[in-house]
């Protein structure tokens, strides 16, 4: 079973991602930046859900240490975000994410895909 | 609002369909500890004058609200948000008590849809 490390603050969206997972991956979760940052090459993860609005290290940043890390540089990262504003998406690809996701998720089906679709590309 | 339309069933509906009562009760009692603790914390950084205070505050409660339909409560705090995104304080306090009130409001529809077993 493929591995996902879930960041996410907020406590009901971490259980609803959860239970939309778990039967489907090994679920490891973090409710802060520096925790997840702190803990990801000993979890060896085949991909991060990673939350942009987080209290103390936010996601982008955790994003940019993934990427300049040499032993995580490969690895998924998909941002969750509350934000949807014009331009995110551009400028989450370009801080080094693979794809993004909105909250409220409406459909547990664009997750599902986007991660479908994250691990395949990069071969995990 | 008449109570009916306090909570978007839609949303509800959405958290039967992944993971039954079981999630819906989970998500409810989550929110209903979650929210206050936020709520809490945007009035300190009301009292403090502190706009980034605000937004942290606010910011999770748009989720958590979108999350059980509680609608009023996501269009105030992503409203409160903007505004304090954008610094503009003036209108704040007013509609921070109306979030509150907002809350107040979808309160007993969540314990309502929290007890059907």
């Amino acid at each position: 079973m493929k591995k996902i490390v879930l960041v996410e603050d907020n406590p009901d969206n971490r259980l609803l991602f959860r239970t939309l997972l778990q039967d489907l991956y090994e679920v490891a979760e973090y409710e802060s930046g520096v925790s997840a940052w702190e803990s990801l090459r000993q979890e060896k993860p085949d991909l991060v859900l990673l939350d942009i609005s987080l209290p103390d290290m936010d996601g982008l940043e955790v994003a940019r240490r993934i990427r300049a890390d040499a032993s995580l540089k490969g690895l998924p990262v998909i941002a969750l975000t509350a934000h949807a504003m014009s331009g995110d998406r551009e400028r989450f690809l370009d801080a080094g994410f693979d794809d993004y996701i909105t909250k409220p998720l409406l459909d547990e089906t664009v997750l599902l895909e986007a991660i479908d679709r994250c691990l395949g590309r990069r071969g995990v | 609002m008449s109570d009916s339309n306090i909570l978007d069933v839609a949303a509800l509906g959405r958290l039967e369909k992944i993971g039954g009562r079981k999630l819906i009760r989970d998500m409810i009692v989550i929110v209903l500890d979650y929210v206050p603790k936020k709520l809490e914390a945007a009035r300190a950084g009301e009292q403090a004058g502190d706009l980034d205070a605000i937004q942290n505050a606010v910011h999770p409660i748009r989720s958590s609200a979108a999350n059980v339909g509680a609608r009023a409560v996501e269009e105030l705090a992503t409203r409160i948000e903007r505004l304090a995104l954008e610094k503009q304080a003036g209108p704040i306090p007013a509609l921070l008590r109306e979030l509150e009130a907002a809350f107040a409001q979808a309160r007993p529809q969540l314990e309502r849809e929290r007890d059907i077993s």
